[in-house]
């Protein structure tokens, strides 16, 4: 048995141990999406699967490496893993990702025996799909290379052939290469600190700690789900487009919580499509998982047990369960809507712990630098900060990545100007993009690009036309996302999935949706809107016309004029329902 | 003569270090209001001469109090034209990957005060537009119209060509001079706008503070005779300079602590105890911090307040929690203990310098764990009566105990957020609390440090002489150093040794003069270089490769690579066959100083009886009742004396409590040596169950 300190050790350790590969495949990897923006998953599963360490970087990767390492023994049988191994796999509905964000993964050893698995997803640079980010997919065989449970390493050696067939398949196949690399010795960096561990405690007192781990985790996530009055709760919205029809799509979730079980049905979506946007049901699963954890157990370093509470309902050859070969590229976006829709469903029943929407996605925006001569290369832009939702007592946070997202960091200008042929000409806050609301939504940003050479750019945004989606309680909608290729030239156009080819001097402007509102906005302390108007946040045509707030100068400072306000807020009163 | 001052949030502490004698005197006195009187108190009660002083060394903790509390300069900004929201925007990420609630700190600096300059220069340090001078007069009236005292300044790309910065610099010396200015590429000359402009915009909101207390200082030593040296030392442990400090606060913000964690250090070296995890308890914080194979761990990266900035650093935990925190019932009936603290103005109740709120030292003091006659060595006479007093009023009366229990109650949750500060850089950190020494200093560490190290299943406590003044020794023990970094991209397959020379040559020559200006003889001068390196491709740098001392030859050169190459392979388990890139050089200057040794002090058996004191009553929590514990003067025990709690061994500014079965040894330096009475599974005083 493991007594508390032990536990809680180990605990630590664990957690430890995935941050050290964290830190050594941040250090080694050569793309700025990996070593600034953090865009990978980092997990640890015990022997049976059940997660027991992950690190900050992209939740949804790492909600879904238990599928990948299942995969990996599924395919080559439990019996054919030996030490020194790292397999890697990238098919989408083994993995619940595109294929070029592949999964690692090494089983961990002691004395024989499987103790652990560490497991790694991370964008690797390109698998040669019909464009280095498509848009316009229609088949998973278009979408790159399909490895399905192959040993990179096996006891130790490096498989060249493998290493072949990743470069021979890719556009920049040196850094491709590098970075699958770098994955395999994190991953053997993190896997020897966990088999240290289990040396110096005993196996036994090993798995002892990470039974209570677990059970203490699923006692804590329960009473959380407890606290949540029983009921169903429904929302829907639409995505844009599927990237190859123009119609809107279909989203529906439907939240029934009963007791300690939280479920969570989206039967009601639409079915699968014929463009990139089906999630695959381990990417489903790891969006739902994302949303009960955040909802009950948000500080807690994460555990197989916080996720015990959780059903998940998608029917097979629906968006969010499709069949093969479904293309599935840009999989993250309908799981994305889902990590605001599900929260906001539930705004009735627990309002302290859920935000209205946020700006709605990642706001994806690329510029591909591939070098043919040299195999090397790297991209430009990335993902973008948006408004997040106000809640029932505070305005909504600016600026931050969506909580697809959470563990991620933007990249510098500085850094990116120095790696790649590009001037960022601003980037700054975008005024009056936060919806109203008696607390605001948070404001999204406005950045500019400059190209200084030929690029292939590929927008991925969604959220910037369909969605029906307002704030809560009379709270208004955040601005839409917008992206606008050549900004005030003749060639001017806005898109949110697209692709397009630059040249130097070419523009592109990236304005990011805001968050959605909170109660009326004719009930918000004038005073909160006089500091919005001198922060530059609110214009004062919107905080006349939205939130009825009359200002004037007095000298040369701005005041409420409160008269006028009153007599403004009781005609918009009577105007709105 | 040498000497030292740390000023803390409640005690200003002095030691002095007679060079000729050998003697190291110390000596307290509370922290005033005006934080410089409280230095020149503690000089005057010591009857320093300050003519016969060569060096002082100073600590404050003014920059980092006026960040915790909010409290700096209004502060406004200079950015490149579409970049003033970079400071707001920050990294976008959050700490807790699952907490769709997190908040940003909020922005340093309101937008409104923050004002753009058309100007641009690229990543390699070419101009694309000149800077627009006119846009610079615009902003210097808009901050004078919003009663602005200081400006950071920081452009896109300055740390490859400062030019624009400069010329900015020079526009406010001439046509703002009363405005404080910081200009971002004098903190930092690295890229990632967000860190640099916060580290300049944090410089900029500490400095009229802090530029204001150390003029007031130091024209108060000159009245007294104080003609030489003034240091301040640094976050990351070495000194710098009075002039220095005065135009970058920001790398002393950690100044007392870093004190401490390098005398700890220091004694690591001297006693061969390599593990130490340090705790340094005063009035008003809490600081923890680890010694890992003699070495204390300096990061160049720390998040402060939750802002990220780029400096050497001492990696410090520091936590609200000390013998000043302020205890109260909340609303609904709950026990709260700090993070407020009594300070030492008005202080606790039983100081009877006014303070009405009862704090930890109170409870101690009702549980009979301080001696009301001998605090500050019975310069100061404690008032338990008026503690007790305010303890049962404010506390035991509305939760319904007698104000021992209630006593006792305030001592367990301030020790179990303690306990909870050093499980975060241990057990968190994936380090085995049992692998440490816990070392406690600080005038309220050893106080807590027994129940702590039970709590916290630390096997053994060691208490330095004079444990009050430990910070401030740690000072005295301090060289002068200087930081230097640059970014410069180079590859290396196409560099030259000179070319990579030059760029240190550079560096050493900002060394040599700060040197020079630090009247350090060129015998005692040192630099470390050491260039960060990464494969083609990699980010920031992937490893840290020293340098040898001394121009680079071409051979040397040429073994970098494979020097590279090897640490690579090492560290991260792979290599390939990327080309390798220079991406920072880095160079510390350091000005050796003379530093006293730790003493050993006289032997004797094992018996310590000639230590007694006294006996006194003490309410003990594991016996829910009061036994009598005996009292040892520790000015009295000899080298090698050795005693077994319960206990309290007591010396002029501070205590040191022994539960039942702790045992002490006295170490050949005079440092109390304690092993942990192994859990028997009661509860010892102040700790409760968990």
């Amino acid at each position: 048995m493991a007594d508390p300190i032990t536990t809680e050790v180990i605990r630590y350790e664990l957690i430890s141990a995935a941050e050290q590969l964290k830190r050594c495949f941040k250090r080694t990897t050569t793309l700025a999406i990996l070593y600034e923006l953090n865009d990978f998953g980092i997990s640890i599963y015990d022997h049976e699967l059940r997660l027991i360490a992950d690190v900050p970087g992209i939740p949804l990767f790492s909600g879904t490496l238990n599928y990948c390492v299942k995969s990996c023994i599924d395919q080559v049988g439990l019996s054919n893993l030996a030490p020194g191994d790292v397999l890697t796999t990238s098919v989408p509905f083994d993995t619940g990702s595109q294929p070029i964000d592949a999964a690692l993964v090494a089983p961990v050893f002691f004395e024989n025996e499987i103790v652990a698995y560490t497991a790694l997803k991370a964008h690797m640079g390109d698998l040669g799909a019909i464009d280095p980010y498509p848009t316009t997919s229609t088949e998973m065989y278009q979408e790159g290379l399909l490895m399905p449970a192959l040993y990179l390493f096996r006891k130790g050696e490096l498989q060249e052939q493998i290493l072949r067939l990743i470069k021979a398949h890719s556009r920049i196949p040196n850094t491709t290469a590098t970075n699958f690399l770098a994955a395999a010795s994190s991953l053997q960096v993190g896997g020897h600190r966990v088999e240290t561990l289990v040396g110096r405690y005993g196996r036994e007192t090993f798995r002892s700690a990470i039974q209570e781990m677990i059970s203490h985790g699923e006692r804590i996530s329960r009473a959380a789900v407890m606290a949540i009055p029983d009921g169903t709760w429904d929302i829907v919205d639409w995505m844009d487009n599927n990237g190859v029809d123009p119609e809107p799509v279909n989203l529906h979730a439907s939240v029934t919580v009963r007791g300690s079980d939280f479920t969570i049905d989206l039967s009601g979506s639409a079915p699968q499509q014929r463009g990139p946007i089906n999630s695959p049901f381990p990417g489903t699963m790891s969006a739902c998982r994302y949303v009960l954890k955040s909802l009950t157990t948000p500080l807690l370093p994460a555990n197989e047990g916080h996720f015990r509470p959780l059903r998940v309902i998608a029917p097979y050859g629906s968006i969010f369960n499709p069949a093969p070969p479904a293309a599935c590229f840009l999989y993250a976006w309908p799981e994305q809507r889902l990590m605001d829709l599900i929260p906001m469903a539930l705004a009735k029943a627990i309002p302290q712990r859920v935000t209205a929407h946020s700006g709605g996605d990642c706001c994806d925006f690329l510029m591909t630098y591939f070098d043919h001569e040299t195999g090397r290369g790297d991209y430009g832009g990335g993902v973008e900060a948006v408004g997040l939702g106000a809640s029932p007592s505070r305005d909504g946070e600016n600026a931050l990545l969506h909580h697809c997202e959470s563990g991620c960091c933007n990249i510098p200008n500085e850094i990116e100007e120095t790696r790649v042929p590009l001037l960022v000409e601003r980037y700054e806050l975008r005024e009056d993009s936060g919806g109203a609301g008696k607390f605001r939504g948070g404001l999204g940003v406005v950045k500019e690009y400059h190209a200084l050479e030929s690029t292939t750019a590929i927008s991925i945004a969604e959220r910037t036309e369909a969605s029906i989606i307002t704030g809560i309680d009379g709270g208004k909608a955040g601005m839409l996302n917008e992206i606008t290729y050549f900004p005030g030239t003749p060639r001017e156009l806005k898109r949110g999935k697209h692709k397009a080819e630059l040249h130097a001097g070419d523009r592109v402007l990236i304005r990011s949706g805001g968050g959605a509102g909170w109660g009326n906005p004719l009930d918000r302390d004038p005073h909160a809107v006089l500091a919005d108007v001198i922060a530059g946040y609110v214009s004062r045509s919107i905080a006349g016309n939205e939130y009825g707030v009359v200002l004037c100068e007095v000298g040369n400072e701005l005041r409420v004029d409160g008269e006028r306000t009153a007599a403004l807020r009781a005609i918009l009163s009577t105007k709105r329902p | 003569m040498r000497f030292a001052v740390d000023v803390g949030g409640t005690f200003t502490d002095l030691i002095s270090w007679d060079l000729r004698s050998g003697e190291i005197r110390c000596n307290k006195t509370l922290t005033k209001v005006e934080p410089s009187q409280g230095v020149l108190d503690v000089i005057r009660k010591e009857k320093l001469d300050l003519r016969e002083v060569h060096l002082f060394v100073h600590g404050t903790t003014l920059g980092i109090n006026a960040i915790l509390e909010k409290k700096g300069a209004r502060t406004g900004l200079i950015t490149t034209k579409g970049f003033r929201d970079v400071i707001e925007i920050a990294r976008m990420d959050r700490p807790d990957m699952y907490d769709i609630l997190y908040r940003k700190p909020p922005a340093l600096v309101p937008r409104r005060l923050r004002m753009e300059v058309d100007e641009r220069i690229d990543a390699r340090g070419n101009v694309l537009r000149a800077l627009d001078r006119e846009a610079v007069l615009t902003a210097i009236s808009h901050f004078r119209q919003h009663r602005v005292q200081a400006v950071a300044i920081c452009l896109l790309h300055s740390y490859a060509n400062p030019s624009h910065e400069e010329q900015i610099g020079a526009i406010f010396a001439k046509e703002a001079p009363e405005l404080y200015v910081t200009l971002s590429h004098r903190i930092l000359r690295e890229y990632s706008e967000y860190e640099r402009t916060m580290s300049a915009v944090m410089n900029s909101y500490i400095q009229p503070k802090v530029q204001d207390y150390l003029g007031h200082l130091q024209t108060n030593l000159r009245q007294e005779g104080f003609s030489q040296r003034f240091l301040l030392l640094r976050s990351s442990g070495g000194a710098m300079s009075f002039t220095d400090a005065r135009e970058r606060p920001i790398f002393t913000l950690m100044s007392g602590p870093a004190g401490g964690v390098l005398g700890a250090s220091r004694l690591a070296a001297a006693t061969g105890m390599q593990n130490l995890i340090t705790a340094d308890g005063g009035g008003t914080s809490f600081d923890v911090s680890l010694i890992v194979n003699g070495q204390p761990r300096v990061v160049s990266e720390t998040t402060i307040e939750g802002y990220k900035l780029m400096l050497p650093i001492m990696d410090i935990r520091s936590i609200g929690a000390g013998g000043g925190s302020i205890a109260s019932v909340d609303a609904g009936g709950a026990l709260q203990v700090g993070p407020e603290s009594a300070g030492g103005n008005p202080g606790p109740v039983c100081y009877a310098r006014g303070g009405q709120q009862p704090t930890v030292t109170d409870a101690a003091l009702c549980m009979g764990l301080l001696d009301p006659e001998f605090f500050l060595g019975g310069e100061m006479r404690l008032d338990r009566h008026a503690a007790s007093a305010a303890i049962t009023s404010k506390i035991a009366a509305p939760l319904g105990l007698d104000y021992r229990r209630a006593s006792s109650g305030i001592l367990a949750i301030v020790e179990t957020k303690m306990a909870g500060a050093i499980r975060e850089i241990t057990v968190e950190k994936g380090f085995d609390p049992r692998d440490f020494a816990l070392l406690a200093f600080g005038g309220s560490g050893p106080f807590f440090a027994c129940n702590l190290a039970h709590k916290c299943e630390i096997r053994k406590v060691v208490i330095p002489v004079a444990p009050a003044n430990f910070s401030a020794m740690g000072m005295l023990l301090s060289d002068l150093v200087h930081h230097y970094s640059r970014t410069v991209i180079i590859d290396l397959e196409n560099s030259t040794a000179s070319r990579i020379d030059s760029i240190f040559y550079e560096l050493e020559s900002l060394g040599q003069n700060a040197l020079e200006a630090d009247r350090i003889p060129p015998e005692k001068r040192e630099f470390h270089r050491s260039l960060d390196m990464r494969y083609l491709g990699q980010g920031g740098h992937s490893i840290t490769v020293p340098l040898a001392p001394g121009t680079l030859t071409e051979d040397q050169r040429r073994t970098l690579e494979a020097s590279f190459h090897r640490m690579h392979e090492s560290t991260y388990g792979h290599r390939t066959e990327e080309p390798v890139q220079i991406v920072h050089f880095r160079l510390q200057a350091v000005g050796r100083v003379e530093k006293p040794d730790f003493r050993p002090i006289p032997s004797g058996g094992e018996n310590a009886s000639q230590a007694i004191k006294q006996q006194r009553d003490v309410f003990w929590r594991e016996f829910d009742r009061v036994v009598p514990f005996p009292t040892y003067e520790r000015a009295k025990l000899l080298a090698g004396n050795s005693l077994t709690g319960p206990a309290i061994v007591e010396e002029r500014t501070a205590t040191t409590v022994l539960g039942p079965g702790d045992k002490l040894a006295v170490g050949p330096y005079g440092d109390l040596i304690i092993e942990i009475a192994q859990s028997s599974g009661g509860v010892r005083n102040g700790s409760s169950t968990n």
